[in-house]
């Protein structure tokens, strides 16, 4: 039962904050979120069971490559098919656990490996919001409005299949509600619809697929930042020593909320170098401000509940039972009571909501996309760039023709992370980085070498352009 | 030889190596003219042009040879006698223009934007402006010069502007210094006599410096290392301060009194302080250097048993101590690699010009084939073996298969598994320069960045493969097989970035067929081709 511990504290949070990892969160990998992101907004896809099928039976195949087909070409064809769609090796021959990548918004299912965190995700957008994200995934991950051999293929396969009356939330039972309780969501929305504006104009080439992977890798790190923002934003709201007036000055803003720096040299960086410190105990500090907020909504939480009624274990029963329901709501009773909850709420929020598996989770998810590592051995974690994820970041961040301040900017004030010297960075904020850094680093000498880090780095993956006397502008695809 | 020229170089060497300070005897001396195609000299085609009424703005980076140009223009007006009214950028207060005379800006940074703006917008007389490309950009200029960044853009594409209305623009960004002055420069006898100067200032004559100086005197040598290092560098990776800051290493570099020698150019080259002698050491890599014939004479220092060329009987330098009476293994290992070193690039280069031997010769070798011999097949068949990790072979075939892998999670292995999107036939692609020189109908003068694009009558810059010495690393090395070896995790992504492009603006061939590679070792790899019909069939390979 303990082990389940995460997962139930989730369930009960998620009012407050709907991003959070649970119990399995080594699993879930770009793959699912993915999945269970485009199922959330659109639904289950009508393509799912039957290519699952395939993997499990070639007899399935019979449809797509004919009756007289031998054993050997049904074996290459699934190969070929498994290079197209499973190259992350994340489906399993059944419609249960199977995140395909998703060439074809039909092949996205209910998979539970994501850990709800792909779920969760799309639960933060409003109706709206979510109406908008539902018309233009339903572009990029449409085959049929490309030419290109490989949507080719899957609209063959799909056109195999009598697809009708698919995709309809509304019918499905696993469909997600809004919860509309994300302030995340608001930043997130506007940097996800305007790329995702872009790569649907450029849905009728092949770089369709460019988009979907790059959404894929994204999509993964939005979550990696979502299980970080909200409750950081809950941490930084409760501080006693702050005033109103600065109170409305940082509050939901993610250049304060998060205000991470990152390590812009090339991965994994020397862990003796300064920017390579302060980056860990950057990271170390948001992951650890993050635990604080959701353990200061859970004291909340118990508290009133507490204060409503005076009946001690009643009163938490009442509370668990509004939120959670079934089995889940039995453990999370039995374990709120052995944990001491009524003496203790935050001691006991320690032991069933460790800070070491929270940041587990955070480590565990962004190093599958190359936004944090390293992912093996006993090194400190820091927030770095791998390529992969920087052309995403770069496609999602910025324009074609933007300055490359403007893009250090953007990753500051809608990500929250410091890739160099944002010409918003205020004094409060190099005080709270030297304070961390303490002896460490300079701040400032710190911000100038991710700066200059991050634009050579850009600049040789071909995402920057550099001008002679230094000035850069960014390189975003032009479809 | 003047000493007091002597002198300055060597001042020179040991600053910052701006030309601005330089005399004009000097860096007339200095100066390796850039000839165009039709073989005229750069300076003298635009002086002609000038003198007829023509603007010129010379773009570039620092350090990229602006000054150096504009001063040889000025060189060359002087002597057609014409009027010159040169800025001098410490004192710009009391500049004033003078019409019917050529205004000279040296920089345009240094001036502010109401002078600048007088000197575009006078009425007689022409200019020359030289200007960073940022400065360019600058919006006090209300746009005028937006027309010269579009043509700085099109140079570097390939295209070139023609309009004669507008200023003649010269991109020295473009221009690569290393092919056009690497030989000159070794065997430049002002530099070899400041670094003779150097040395007796410290009281020493005939060090291992100088004696190892005198090998560059020889056409042969100084040849053969000039190829090396303009096949180890790729196009446009150099800048003319880089390459001083070269030259000086080379000569000034190292300590004569330590075993073995540090000083001698041929360490340098590979072991200097500079970012060139880093990026040829890294591609070459020297320690690596396998000659099993003669490895045990140059150990035991039986120079006789290695039936040295005349040449190189001459040319020879001993290090001073035979490594087999060494007992300092550091020491030692290096003494070997010094004469190792010493015999390929004298012997085997220069004297008997065998093949290069080093690790990294595939990449030089598919450098020139690609870089001087425009050879577009060498490179679509490195690049298909690139993915299909084996090496290019000359039958294979010449259509650039366009691979992709579909991938989004970092694991372990890179993944075998790779889908085409398509495939183009190497009479649709064509490997481009960028060129130098907008708006002047006649001359040319190529640029040094070199790309693979679809032949298309509007180029798009990003339709473009750039071909550098980074392609040709990657490419010679193959495609990682980890993901923690993340050397070439930026020329990937380039590469996929091009294969994107290229399939939606090339004609691709059978756009019906499906091609899946998988590629788990190079013995085992399988290739699955299906036609995608009105049913999906299987081709037989």
């Amino acid at each position: 039962m303990k082990k389940k511990s995460m997962s139930l504290i989730r369930a009960l949070m998620k009012q407050e904050i709907p991003i959070l990892p649970g119990d399995s969160f080594s699993r879930p990998a770009p793959a699912h979120i993915f999945n269970k992101f485009v199922f959330g907004i659109i639904g289950k896809g009508a393509l799912l069971g039957p290519v699952s099928k395939l993997f499990k039976d070639t007899k399935e195949l019979d449809p797509i490559i004919g009756e007289n087909s031998d054993r050997q070409t049904r074996e290459e064809f699934l190969k070929s098919l498994n290079v197209l769609i499973n190259s992350d090796k994340r489906s399993f021959g059944s419609p249960s656990f199977s995140s395909f990548l998703l060439l074809t918004y039909e092949l996205a299912g209910a998979d539970p490996s994501d850990d709800d965190y792909g779920k969760a995700l799309s639960s933060i957008f409003t109706s709206e919001q979510r109406s908008k994200i539902e018309d233009l995934l339903r572009k990029i991950l449409n085959p049929n409005s490309s030419g290109d051999i490989i949507s080719l293929t899957i609209k063959k396969i799909q056109g195999t299949y009598s697809l009708t009356g698919v995709n309809d939330v509304s019918n499905n039972q696993n469909s997600v509600q809004t919860s509309n309780k994300s302030v995340y969501s608001e930043y997130i929305f506007n940097v996800l619809v305007s790329a995702m504006e872009d790569m649907s104009l450029a849905a009728n080439s092949s770089h369709r697929i460019e988009s979907i992977q790059k959404l894929s890798t994204f999509l993964t790190g939005v979550v990696a930042f979502g299980l970080l923002f909200d409750s950081s934003n809950i941490n930084l709201t409760n501080k006693e020593d702050m005033n109103q007036k600065d109170l409305v000055q940082v509050k939901n803003k993610p250049s304060k909320v998060l205000g991470i720096v990152c390590y812009t040299g090339n991965p994994p960086g020397n862990p003796r170098s300064a920017l390579v410190r302060l980056s860990q105990l950057s990271l170390k500090q948001a992951v650890t401000n993050s635990h604080s907020g959701v353990r200061s909504a859970f004291v909340k939480l118990i508290d009133e509940a507490n204060s409503k009624s005076n009946k001690g274990n009643e009163s938490i029963e009442n509370l668990v039972l509004s939120r959670v329901r079934g089995e889940d709501a039995r453990n999370l009773v039995k374990a709120l009571s052995e944990s001491g909850v009524q003496d203790n709420p935050a001691e006991a929020f320690n032991k069933l909501y460790p800070l070491s598996s929270f940041s587990s989770a955070f480590r565990t998810l962004s190093g599958k996309v190359g936004l944090a590592g390293p992912i093996k051995g006993t090194g400190e974690a820091r927030i770095f760039f791998e390529t992969n994820f920087l052309d995403s970041l770069v496609f999602f961040l910025s324009k074609h023709g933007d300055s490359f301040g403007g893009f250090v900017d953007k990753c500051f004030e809608n990500l929250g992370i410091i890739v160099g010297r944002p010409s918003t960075i205020d004094s409060d904020d190099i005080e709270r980085l030297q304070a961390l850094a303490g002896r460490i680093a300079d701040v400032d000498e710190c911000l100038d070498l991710a700066h200059e880090n991050m634009r050579l780095r850009l600049v040789k993956s071909g995402l920057a352009k550099e001008f002679s006397d230094g000035y850069t502008i960014m390189v975003r695809d032009e479809f | 030889m003047n000493d007091s020229l002597v002198s300055e170089a060597l001042k020179f060497l040991r600053s910052s190596k701006t030309t601005e300070s330089l005399s004009a005897e000097l860096a007339s001396a200095l100066y390796v003219p850039f000839i165009l195609e039709n073989k005229e000299k750069l300076e003298t085609v635009i002086a002609q042009a000038v003198k007829n009424g023509r603007n010129v703005i010379v773009a570039g980076s620092a350090g990229g040879g602006k000054t150096m140009l504009v001063n040889q223009i000025i060189s060359e007006l002087e002597k057609y006698q014409v009027r010159l009214n040169i800025l001098d950028e410490l004192d710009i207060e009391n500049f004033q223009i003078v019409e019917n005379s050529v205004t000279v800006v040296r920089d345009l940074t240094a001036v502010n934007s109401e002078t600048a703006t007088k000197i575009i917008r006078k009425k007689s007389g022409s200019f020359i402006i030289a200007a960073n490309e940022g400065a360019l950009m600058d919006n006090v200029f209300d746009g005028y010069f937006d027309r010269v960044i579009r043509d700085l853009h099109s140079l570097q594409t390939g295209k070139l502007p023609s309009n004669e209305d507008q200023p003649i623009v010269i991109d020295m960004a473009s221009v690569d210094p290393l092919s056009n002055a690497i030989q000159t420069l070794l065997s430049n006898k002002i530099l070899h006599q400041a670094a003779e100067l150097f040395e007796l200032q410290s009281g020493t004559k005939n060090s291992p410096r100088i004696l190892a100086l005198k090998q560059l005197h020889n056409s042969d040598v100084s040849l053969a290392i000039s190829q090396l290092i303009t096949s180890t560098l790729g196009p446009g990776e150099v800048t003319f301060r880089e390459l001083w800051n070269f030259i000086a290493d080379l000569l000034l570099g190292g300590q004569n009194d330590v075993s073995p020698p540090t000083s001698v150019w041929f360490w340098r080259l590979f072991n200097g302080e500079t970012s060139i002698s880093e990026l040829i050491a890294k591609t070459l890599k020297p320690q690596f250097l396998a000659l099993p014939n003669e490895s045990f004479a140059l150990f035991t220092g039986d120079i006789e048993g290695l039936n040295l060329s005349k040449m190189t009987k001459e040319l020879w330098l001993h290090p001073g101590v035979i490594p087999m009476d060494v007992r300092n293994v550091d020491i030692r290992n290096d003494l070997i690699t010094w004469l190792r070193i010493q015999y390929v690039l004298i012997e085997q280069l220069a004297s008997t010009k065998s093949k290069s031997i080093f690790v990294g010769s595939f990449s030089t070798e598919l450098n020139d084939k690609v870089v001087k011999q425009y050879d577009k097949v060498a490179l679509i068949q490195a690049l298909n073996g690139y993915f299909r990790r084996k090496e290019a072979a000359e039958n294979d075939s010449s259509i650039l298969e366009l691979w992709i892998h579909f991938m989004v999670e970092r694991r372990q292995d890179r993944g075998f598994g790779l889908a085409s999107l398509g495939s183009v036939s190497a009479g649709l692609l064509e490997l481009n320069s960028s060129q130098s020189i907008a708006n002047l109908k006649g001359f040319n003068l190529k640029g040094s960045r070199l790309f693979l694009q679809p032949v298309l009558e509007n180029r798009i810059f990003a339709s473009g493969l750039e071909v550098n010495s980074g392609l040709f690393k990657a490419i010679s090395r193959g495609r990682a097989t980890s993901l923690a070896d993340r050397d070439n995790d930026d020329i990937d992504l380039a590469i996929k970035k091009f294969y994107f492009n290229i399939s939606n603006t090339a004609t691709l061939e059978r756009r019906d067929v499906l091609n899946i590679l998988n590629t788990p070792h190079e013995e085992n790899a399988r290739e699955y081709s299906w036609k995608i019909g009105n049913s999906i069939s299987k081709l037989s390979n």
